[in-house]
């Protein structure tokens, strides 16, 4: 499963969806949440190139956020790939998932 | 119903008096609103109007500005004198009547245009008409990002923003400019959630950015009218003891809270170790480059990045978060 999170916005916002548009939250449960539900195993690709850049706030609740609703950060590292130029940025939201518990 | 009460006569009779009666009311109370105040107060604007340049002049003088209009006076806004303007403080003026509006306090300005046609030239286009009743047109500038308000995250405005860069600085479509691009849409999100109490209904920031051809530099603004950086922030508790004997002891509070928002030494208020990330992703930026000229004024507390020694604690309360940055071609 491929996601190019450039098709979702290249201008990316901040938190939660109350604050604006374009939120981690709202790409965390229209393109994530989903690929969680129910048994499915399958590698999702993520794509982070070609947008403006990461405000720390989006990934935090992006991917922090998703390990804290799944309360279960192994799953989230052992299905997702991050596909990035920037491996700070990959490092990044690594750190944030790590982090989230 | 009697015919004579559903007459347009009726009505328009019956308006005009609930409008005396509510300009007697207003009259009262010394409000006046709806009718000129009965004197001006003249109030100069300092020769270094720029919150950035002239920190300390500056909150001295909308000090000065909101006394005077707390008396009930109306003031007379001389810029005449300006010999240096930038526009963070044409945006931090507008800013200021917002938050005089916010507290309820009725006041009437008239002003005129500083006399330097430099200074002159950047207040006609910095965007200031757009948002006051006035007979001068709003004029548009190559050189300038007119101000923007906004009370929300709006990263759609921070894209437009980043073209703008990238068109001045003769930047292809695809650089990025991370830095800025984050840096603008972290500020909105801590306007949002950190700037006000639960209870306080006026979210909002403003926003400019501006183009100096001889430096070949982008400057922008980001201004929003919360509660500042050090009272929205954790405090430990020998900094709480601080606070309460601040006048006494004359420490430079506020200035160590901002700096140690910055580096993320955990002040979140909501002690979530996942918050609090946006001001140390800002600071990050400015010590790797990718940022330049980081300012930020907060409460009483004035930090400059580029030179530590220039921070300073401000005698008088600088109310809401101003950042300023620059960025340039490398």
């Amino acid at each position: 499963m491929d996601i190019y999170i450039k098709n979702f916005s290249t201008a990316l916002g901040g938190r939660f969806k109350k604050e604006g548009n374009f939120s981690g939250e709202e790409f965390r449960e229209k393109y994530l949440e989903p690929l969680f539900n129910g048994k499915k195993t399958d590698q999702i690709n993520i794509y982070l190139d070609g947008t403006e850049g990461y405000p720390s706030s989006f990934l935090e609740e992006a991917f922090g956020g998703l390990v804290r609703l799944l309360n279960d950060k192994e799953i989230v590292k052992k299905r997702l790939r991050l596909v990035t130029s920037d491996s700070m940025l990959e490092k990044e939201i690594l750190n944030y998932i790590e982090n989230a518990l | 119903m009697n015919h004579t009460f559903r007459t347009l006569k009726w009505k328009r009779h019956s308006t005009a008096i609930a409008r005396k009666r509510l300009r007697r009311q207003r009259r009262k109370k010394g409000q006046t609103l709806f009718n000129s105040p009965k004197y001006f107060k003249k109030i100069s604007a300092p020769a270094y109007f720029s919150m950035i340049k002239n920190p300390e002049g500056m909150v001295r003088f909308y000090h000065d500005f909101e006394n005077v209009v707390s008396t009930g006076a109306g003031v007379d806004f001389d810029l005449s004198q300006i010999k240096v303007m930038t526009v963070d403080a044409v945006l931090y003026t507008l800013y200021f009547f917002d938050y005089l509006k916010s507290k309820r306090v009725y006041y009437f300005v008239r002003g005129n245009e500083p006399k330097d046609q430099e200074c002159k030239r950047i207040f006609q286009e910095s965007g200031f008409y757009k948002y006051v009743q006035s007979s001068q047109l709003n004029k548009t500038s190559y050189n300038i990002f007119p101000i923007e308000s906004g009370t929300s995250v709006d990263p759609t405005l921070a894209e437009k923003i980043i073209d703008f860069t990238r068109d001045r600085l003769l930047y292809p479509k695809s650089k990025k400019i991370e830095g800025v691009f984050i840096t603008l849409v972290e500020c909105m999100t801590n306007t949002i959630q950190w700037a006000y109490e639960k209870n306080y209904s006026l979210n909002k920031w403003w926003v400019a950015a501006y183009y100096d051809k001889n430096q070949n530099k982008i400057f922008y603004i980001f201004l929003d009218n919360g509660q500042g950086i050090p009272s929205t922030v954790s405090k430990r508790f020998p900094e709480r003891v601080a606070a309460i004997f601040k006048k006494i002891t004359k420490q430079q509070l506020d200035t160590t809270l901002i700096k140690s928002a910055l580096k993320g030494e955990f002040r979140t208020r909501t002690k979530q170790s996942s918050r609090g990330k946006g001001l140390p992703q800002i600071y990050s930026f400015a010590k790797e480059g990718k940022i330049s000229d980081l300012r930020i004024m907060s409460n009483r507390g004035y930090i400059d990045t580029v030179d530590p020694n220039n921070c300073e604690e401000l005698s008088r309360k600088f109310i809401g978060t101003l950042f300023s940055w620059s960025y340039s071609t490398k």
